[in-house]
């Protein structure tokens, strides 16, 4: 598969992938960029491209939360996504979703990545471990212990309404 | 597993099939691997890298065959800032604008002593602004300001608000280290204006690297007497993050460590990278003041840059130290 190929049909899968692991789309499509741009230069010597792709965008995120402090990302912004992420209609319900990706927000990025990868890549203990280079008995440490956090999200199933009080 | 297991792990799933539907569509990495792939790479481009190397040592300037043709007016050089204030508590002037060509964040702040009100200026053409109305609309700690709905957040000596001021413009005022910040910054809030200030410093970049374009200049100072002027150039795929740095001020670099080198036809300096810092030329200019060059490049570059850089005679640095222009 030539390296065009694999764009057109890799491409959007890794931004929703990236969009899941950061929760920042604007970083996620830096991180893919950044990810493809380096790939492209050696595609010749890459043997197994889903794979080391999606192995580099996972790295990537896990080193690049450190450097994007220094960004110049508004702060008022991150305010903002923190208190009500983005909806479509600014009258929607804020429900359990949105109060499970505050807790994900929370997490660990190393935490935060074992689950993305089980819980939307649908990755195995021992697939994880390849993708975060440690031991599957770390993986399964890492997901319980994330899993220890989020529960509270899953036992308050009130829905609150967002918008100026009546 | 139990019940809760069970609903915990259906809720991880909803939830993050709920963010990924936010992810962004694929045109802008398309368009810089498009880029990308018109540029000279890997052998080719270090062949070229080291033949200008070769032809800067032998005296012949021919870096500039990697550099780009510079802009006849900058749009970067001398940005103008939308928005400024018509009241601000006594004591507070003015100490730092930036700004840049098209939706690159405009900068105000106002310092007196630890205190600082900043007022902050986004395009809504900037997808990272684009639906805060949204955002603001759909939050609980709603204000208004000129009639249109706000954000307020903070308690204490410090507090942020955020509004659309309007369909082009996102403004954010953040307060610090003043009582009862939430009132000074409802307060300041209403009586921002659509006052367009300058910011002229004194430099603007000349040629640039392939692949960067210059982003922001921000002149900084308590006043006229210790001004220092800053431009930085980016990839204009990743705007935010700026790739190089030239700063021209009254204060010497840290040098240390450094490696002579010719720049501006001067006896300058190479620092080169280390752990915790990128590499950097410096050189004292005629007037007593130093440029510095810094980014990830190689000295070559670096010293291209800083020999390409234009000096503006006349900055405007009246403002500094003032409330306001």
């Amino acid at each position: 598969m030539s390296f065009e190929e694999f764009v057109a049909e890799r491409l959007d899968g890794l931004l929703r992938y990236a969009t899941v692991l950061t929760n920042d789309p604007h970083l996620a499509q830096d991180i893919v960029q950044e990810v493809l741009l380096r790939a492209q230069q050696r595609w010749d010597t890459i043997a197994t491209p889903p794979t080391y792709v999606r192995r580099m965008v996972t790295n990537e995120y896990l080193s690049w939360r450190r450097r994007a402090v220094r960004r110049m990302v508004p702060s008022s912004h991150e305010v903002l996504d923190a208190l009500s992420p983005p909806e479509p209609d600014p009258a929607a319900a804020y429900d359990e979703r949105d109060a499970m990706l505050g807790l994900l927000a929370t997490l660990p990025r190393k935490q935060r990545a074992a689950i993305v990868l089980r819980y939307y890549e649908n990755y195995s203990d021992a697939e994880i471990a390849a993708v975060l280079r440690c031991g599957a008995s770390t993986v399964r440490s890492q997901i319980s212990r994330a899993l220890a956090t989020l529960r509270p999200a899953a036992s308050h199933h009130t829905v609150l309404t967002t918008g100026a009080p009546e | 597993m139990t019940r809760s297991e069970h609903e915990t792990e259906t809720l991880i799933r909803e939830s993050l099939d709920r963010l990924a539907a936010r992810a962004p569509d694929g045109r802008a990495v398309h368009e810089a691997l498009a880029r990308a792939g018109r540029r000279p790479r890997g052998t080719a481009r270090l062949a070229l890298v080291a033949a200008a190397v070769v032809a800067l040592i032998v005296g012949v300037v021919a870096g500039t065959q990697l550099l780009t043709t510079p802009s006849p007016v900058p749009a970067a050089g001398r940005p103008v800032l939308t928005y400024g204030p018509g009241w601000l508590p006594d004591g507070f002037t003015e100490q730092y604008r930036e700004g840049g060509p098209g939706i690159t964040p405009q900068v105000r702040r106002w310092f007196a002593g630890p205190a600082s009100i900043t007022l902050r200026t986004y395009s809504t053409a900037d997808p990272a602004w684009s639906q805060a109305a949204l955002k603001i609309a759909s939050i609980h700690d709603q204000v208004l300001v000129h009639g249109r709905v706000a954000m307020l957040t903070g308690s204490g000596d410090a507090a942020e608000l955020t509004w659309q001021a309007d369909d082009e413009h996102v403004l954010g005022a953040a307060i610090a280290g003043i009582p009862d910040a939430r009132a000074v910054a409802q307060r300041f809030a209403d009586d921002v204006a659509a006052e367009p200030v300058g910011v002229r410093g004194e430099l603007r970049f000349g040629p640039l690297p392939a692949g960067l374009a210059e982003r922001s200049a921000a002149v900084r100072g308590s006043g006229p007497g210790d001004a220092s002027t800053e431009l930085t150039a980016a990839d204009p795929a990743r705007p935010s993050m700026p790739v190089v740095h030239a700063v021209v001020g009254p204060d010497l670099p840290g040098v240390h460590g450094a490696a002579p080198v010719t720049v501006r036809g001067s006896g300058g300096f190479f620092v080169a990278p280390g752990t915790e810092r990128t590499a950097m030329v410096a050189v004292r200019l005629p007037s007593g003041r130093w440029l510095r060059v810094t980014g990830p490049l190689p000295e070559a570059e670096l010293v291209a840059i800083a020999d390409g850089v234009q000096l503006d005679p006349s900055p405007d640095y009246r403002w500094l130290g003032r409330p306001t222009s």
